[in-house]
């Protein structure tokens, strides 16, 4: 599945590889993660289930992208796009998008050969987990020749699951010019990670850092370089969760028109499907589903093919959040009432959805990078 | 998935371009909603000259005298000849596209260039510049769309569902293009082609109008009725035994 440069050629099919990793991930969730596991990890308040962990890595799902050295599949974007689609339809819980893509690909774009070495076979394995923690407020300073950091970041996902958390601290006035990268025990005196109750009991976490001293090889790669490798990884992160809130919302278009096909109105002997009021909706979504296919896609293409990709990215996940509210509306709306309760499923989706629009840049924001002259 | 054209095919449209810069002057150009005798005279003397070059069926087969290219190459003339402004009549969806693209790609200079009151330039103004930035998106949504449809008919896929997306996007992406250009332009967008003060020579009015007029090619409601009952497999009629 490696990505080859071949003679370019108009084509909206998935490859054949891509289609056989499509049908194990459905074939393998459909086992290893029914909607039970998913409540499971969700009541639990740690979203996490170690078991699917262990099976997703030992499939090599926890380094798809990654080089071969450091036991990944050296797949493309595309392909790991493939495989979140099925991810986001299945509510796979766990800190997959968190670790195994953006503070991974962190690493590897921004470790020197020995922090790669020490971090990313682990990562792969599933031994080891890390978060990105980003804010205004995380600060790394030279005290007496060691480093420290101080301050405060919001919304830092799985941090109480997490090994280590990769601080990106924003550059010290008139000391270091740019972002400076750096890796923090999370367990280390200090650290101080509150949860933030959130809608799915999504595990985020505001974490304080009360002036910890760092070891001597705690910046990822040079101190004020960080800023690329922190880039590069959050658009593919940015891509990958479009591609997550997409099968989210095919499986929301599935589940309504199954039960469209066969929920009644009262006594009225017709399926509610009959009703154009409730096949426009679904021909809505259908179209923001397909919408939300292209834009992904596209923009992981570009990014496979070394290509500037920022407009592509700002423009899926712009529409990705759209979606992900169409989904939620056109859900509710179409199974009513019911699925207003905890029994249903239909909240599953809809928390998640709104949990991934707000990730990574919203709609406004996306729309703002983009380019308009 | 694959986004790109052959080095063939984008060398075609490159070719296209050129000969579109050379052989169509701007006061030959179409105007959205003016349907005029001496353009549609125009449009046919460019018909010959693409023909004269075996590029007008380009995609139908060699036995015919065509071009013996695909569907792609159909498309890309149909979205250059759109692009270009060149009025035609039977190239719908890339056609279509390509001439509202093009009015959308002049809209936006308009604003980068236009500072009415001596201040910042109207696309600097955080609610035109966000407007813009969404119809935008809108447009790239719609060129994908096409050129999905077309490679699906390249392929000899079906493309029933495709098109009707398509078309309903395209239709409801037009009509938001020309009421937000409208919103922006003010009492200016009602000006009609041919008034000294129309912006954009009153292709923004023309555009609005022809937007209405879009649904008269069955409506935006039956593309919806198209999707749900062949894309999605919902009843298509009510049973019997209801009516």
């Amino acid at each position: 599945m490696v990505c080859q440069t071949k003679h370019p050629n108009m084509n909206f099919n998935l490859t054949q590889e891509q289609e056989s990793l499509r049908n194990t991930a459905r074939e393998f969730l459909a086992t290893e993660c029914p909607i039970s596991v998913v409540r499971e990890a969700e009541e639990s308040g740690v979203g996490h289930s170690p078991d699917l962990w262990r099976k997703m890595a030992d499939l090599g799902w926890l380094g798809i992208c990654l080089p071969e050295k450091y036991g990944g599949g050296e797949s493309s974007l595309s392909d790991q796009a493939v495989l979140f689609e099925e991810v986001g339809g299945f509510l796979v819980p766990g800190p997959l998008l968190a670790s195994s893509v953006l503070a991974a690909q962190t690493v590897l774009q921004g470790g020197t050969d020995q922090q790669k070495d020490n971090l990313l076979p682990g990562m792969v394995s599933g031994d080891i987990i890390l978060t990105l923690a980003r804010g205004e407020r995380l600060e790394t300073s030279s005290q007496s020749g060691s480093l420290v950091i101080s301050g405060e970041s919001a919304f830092v996902r799985y941090a109480g699951l997490a090994n280590q958390i990769i601080c990106a601290t924003r550059p010290a006035i008139g000391a270091w010019p740019d972002t400076t990268l750096v890796l923090v025990d999370s367990q280390a005196d200090g650290v101080i990670k509150t949860a933030m109750e959130s809608i799915a009991n999504y595990p985020q976490f505001r974490v304080e850092f009360d002036d910890v001293s760092l070891p001597g090889d705690s910046v990822l790669g040079e101190i004020a370089e960080g800023r690329v490798a922190l880039e590069l990884a959050i658009k593919r992160a940015t891509v990958i969760q479009c591609a997550e809130t997409l099968g989210r919302a095919e499986k929301v278009l599935e589940m309504v028109v199954a039960y469209a096909g066969t929920g009644q109105q009262f006594d009225r002997p017709i399926p509610i499907g009959s009703f154009q009021a409730v096949q426009h909706r679904c021909a809505n979504l259908k179209v923001a589903v397909d919408i939300g296919r292209l834009l992904t896609y596209q923009a992981a293409w570009r990014l496979d093919q070394n290509l500037p990709a920022s407009d592509e990215i700002a423009m899926a996940k712009a529409q990705s959040g759209t979606l992900s509210r169409l989904a939620t509306e056109t859900g509710h709306s179409i199974f009513g009432g019911v699925s207003f309760t905890v029994k249903h499923d239909m909240h599953l989706y809809s928390d998640r959805a709104k949990i991934a629009e707000a990730h990574l840049g919203d709609t406004e924001y996306h729309l703002d990078q983009m380019i308009v002259d | 998935m694959d986004f790109d054209f052959t080095p063939e095919q984008s060398q075609f449209r490159d070719e296209l371009r050129e000969f579109l810069r050379a052989e169509v002057p701007v006061e030959k150009q179409e105007v959205f909603g003016q349907w005029s005798e001496d353009q549609c005279q125009f449009g046919r003397e460019i018909n010959r000259k693409l023909a004269a070059r075996n590029w007008l069926a380009i995609g139908l087969p060699e036995e015919y005298g065509g071009g013996g290219k695909r569907a792609i190459e159909q498309g890309i003339l149909a979205e250059e000849l759109g692009y270009g402004r060149v009025s035609q009549t039977g190239f719908m969806g890339l056609g279509q596209y390509g001439s509202v693209r093009r009015l959308f790609d002049d809209f936006t200079d308009f604003c980068n260039d236009s500072a009415p009151d001596g201040g910042q330039p109207v696309a600097e103004h955080p609610l035109v510049r966000h407007q813009l930035a969404q119809r935008r998106l809108g447009m790239e949504t719609w060129k994908l769309l096409c050129w999905r449809a077309v490679w699906l008919q390249s392929v000899g896929s079906k493309t029933d569902v495709a098109a009707s997306i398509t078309f309903l996007h395209g239709t409801e992406e037009q009509t938001r293009f020309a009421e937000m250009a409208m919103e922006v332009l003010g009492p200016y967008s009602t000006l009609r082609h041919g008034s000294s003060q129309a912006p954009l020579l009153g292709n923004i009015e023309g555009l609005h109008r022809e937007a209405m007029n879009l649904q008269g090619a069955e409506t935006t409601v039956m593309h919806r009725n198209i999707i749900a009952h062949l894309g999605l497999g919902m009843p298509d009629k009510t049973p019997e035994h209801e009516l």
